[in-house]
Order: C-alpha cells, then sequence, then structure tokens
C-alpha cells in the first residue's frame, strides 16, 4: 500500500522545473525550445496570436504521441497501467488545469525516458519504470511531465513553428 | 499495490542486461551525502565500500539512473543523484550529466526521443492512432483518484511552482 507519509503530491510541482528539467527529454519532435534570442522573440510575438483551442492541443499532442506508441506500444500488463494513471491522476488534480483528459501509460521500450504531450498524454517507458524505487518518484516523475501540460511549454514550441513557417 | 513489484525487479534485471554498455565518463563529482558503494547499478545489490560526502569520486561509467565510481581506492555503483559535478562543470547539475550533455561527445539529440539511457529515439516509430486512441480505457476518473488518495490517507498542501533556472535543458 501506499505510505502515508507520501510528499508526491508536494513534490510534483517543486521538482517539476528543477534538476529532471534537463534529464527526462520531454519534447519529441518540436526541436530544442533554447533558440536564443529569436526564440524569445517568437515567444514574445506568440502571445499576440489567436487564442489556441483545448480541442486543437490535444489534436495536435495526438498526434505528436501516435509514431511513439508505434515505436513502443503500451506494456500489456494491465494492474501497472491502473497504478500509474490512479497516482498520474491524483497529481494532476492537485494542478492548476481542469480542461485536459489526462492518460496515462507505461511503454514497453527498456530506454529510460518520460514524455508529455499536449493535451494531457503522458507516457514513462518500462526501462524508468524499473529504476523507481517508491511511489513518490513515480508522482515525481508523473509531476514533471503533468507540469509541461500544465504549463503548454511543447504547445507553445508548436506555436513557434507554425509562426516560423507562416513568415 | 504490490502487485508492480514484480514487474519492476524483472524490468531491473532486464534494464541492467540491456543498458550494458553507456559510454565511459572521464568526469569528476563530489558525493552530496554519505554512500554506500554498491556491486551493481540495482538498489538491492550488494555493499562493496562507502564514501563519506564531500569526497570526489571519478565516474567511471553509468547505466541510467546510476553511475560506477572511484572513490577513496573504492569502487562501485551509486545514484545518479548522490553526486554533484566538481571541477570544470562546477555549478552543473548531474542530470545534465545523465542526458549527456555535459560535452562528453553523446549529446541528446533536441528530438527528446531519446531518453537517459540514449536509446532507440522514440518519436520515429510508424504512427499508431489506434494505440493512442485506446489510451483513454486505461484512463481513471477524479473519483477514482481520489478514493485511491484517501486509501493511503495522503493529503494535500498548496506549493508554488519554482523558478525554472536559466540554463535548463528542457523547459
Amino acid at each position: 500500500m501506499m505510505r502515508p507519509s507520501l510528499r508526491s503530491l508536494l513534490l510534483c510541482a517543486a521538482v517539476a522545473l528543477t534538476a529532471f528539467g534537463a534529464s527526462a527529454q520531454s519534447f519529441p519532435g518540436v526541436g530544442d525550445s533554447r533558440s536564443g534570442g529569436l526564440g524569445g522573440l517568437l515567444n514574445g510575438l506568440s502571445s499576440f496570436t489567436q487564442k489556441e483551442s483545448p480541442d486543437e492541443e490535444a489534436r495536435s499532442g495526438e498526434d505528436i504521441a501516435a509514431p511513439v506508441l508505434g515505436a513502443a506500444p503500451p506494456w500489456r500488463n494491465p494492474a501497472v497501467q491502473r497504478y500509474v494513471n490512479l497516482v498520474g491522476r491524483r497529481v494532476a488534480d492537485q494542478a492548476e488545469r481542469r480542461d485536459v483528459a489526462w492518460r496515462f501509460a507505461v511503454i514497453d521500450s527498456p530506454s529510460v525516458n518520460a514524455m508529455a504531450f499536449p493535451g494531457g498524454i503522458i507516457v514513462v517507458t518500462r526501462g524508468l519504470y524499473a529504476l523507481l524505487d517508491t511511489e513518490d518518484e513515480l508522482a515525481a516523475v508523473l509531476g514533471h511531465e503533468i507540469a509541461h501540460v500544465n504549463r503548454k511549454h511543447q504547445w507553445k514550441v508548436i506555436r513557434q513553428q507554425k509562426l516560423v513557417a507562416m513568415a | 499495490m504490490q502487485n508492480w513489484r514484480a514487474p519492476v525487479l524483472f524490468g531491473g534485471a532486464l534494464l541492467a542486461v540491456l543498458m550494458g554498455l553507456s559510454p565511459a565518463s572521464a568526469e569528476t563529482a563530489k558525493l552530496r551525502a554519505p554512500v554506500s558503494l554498491l556491486a551493481a547499478p540495482l538498489a538491492s545489490a550488494a555493499r562493496t565500500g562507502g564514501a563519506k560526502a564531500g569526497a570526489v569520486a571519478q565516474i567511471l561509467d553509468r547505466r541510467g539512473f546510476w553511475a560506477r565510481v572511484s572513490v577513496g581506492g573504492a569502487n562501485g555503483w551509486v545514484k545518479l543523484s548522490a553526486l554533484s559535478l566538481s571541477g570544470a562543470s562546477s555549478g552543473r547539475e548531474i542530470a545534465a550529466l545523465a542526458s549527456g550533455r555535459t560535452g562528453s561527445g553523446n549529446v541528446v539529440s533536441a528530438s527528446g526521443g531519446r531518453g537517459l539511457d540514449n536509446g532507440p529515439d522514440l518519436t520515429k516509430g510508424v504512427p499508431n492512432p489506434a494505440a493512442v486512441a485506446a489510451l483513454s480505457q486505461l484512463a481513471v476518473s477524479q473519483d477514482e483518484a481520489e478514493r485511491y488518495a484517501r486509501a493511503g490517507r495522503l493529503s494535500t498542501r498548496s506549493l508554488a511552482y519554482t523558478a525554472a533556472p536559466k540554463d535548463a535543458g528542457s523547459p
């Protein structure tokens, strides 16, 4: 059973943008957002574009997730999948967004990675899952990825790229 | 909730085999805390020695979240989280080492599809929209998650976001 002293829910936000930031790579297919001055300029410009809809954000996330699940499908372990969804959903419900359809999965890859996709799809590899010792650690990883979704990190990069494509 | 332990142990063993070929690194790091050196990159591995906080360790190898270090004449595996990069890399987090950003020539591609172990790029698969759609069947409701948390006697406390470090890798 879970340990009652879990600080996982507290950790989720705190860990979100710190140590795991450089380690858990979370931007498949959209390139590195650290593009210096131009990136900053585009970031500013993007706030002037039309307001995005949650639907568009979710569709884009599903499109980006599709090749990842093609490379590594969800692990056939219903107990683990349910467990990860229970912990993930509980962590997500502590955060600020309510317009997200949260879906969590352990994907069948020995690689060590976790990814977030716009719209609330979050995957953890079987390899990363195997390295976790406690539920707190799982919650910390999921909390990090949840923060990517909530703060629309990847979605902002996608919108920047759309702006570049239009220019 | 015990039933996830078995796959973890199995996965850990599998991982140890699959991840055995990481590039070696000549970096040094300082130990953040007193550590046990372990015979293998697994928390359950036998202790081969120990080292004090602040000791400088040479990183010989790494696998996932683990590094094999040489410190004070002893050798063994420690979790990367126990290490703080020293010397020329001072001030940079060990997470940077884990993601290969510290100049050892294996910089992680900007795609983010490669994980800590520089495994295959997961973004290069043939799109499987059916698998994406099926994820909804795994999802649980807010109520279910709340009941689960209540069963574990979890309580909620509010915390603010921490500021993102200026040189963070992925935001």
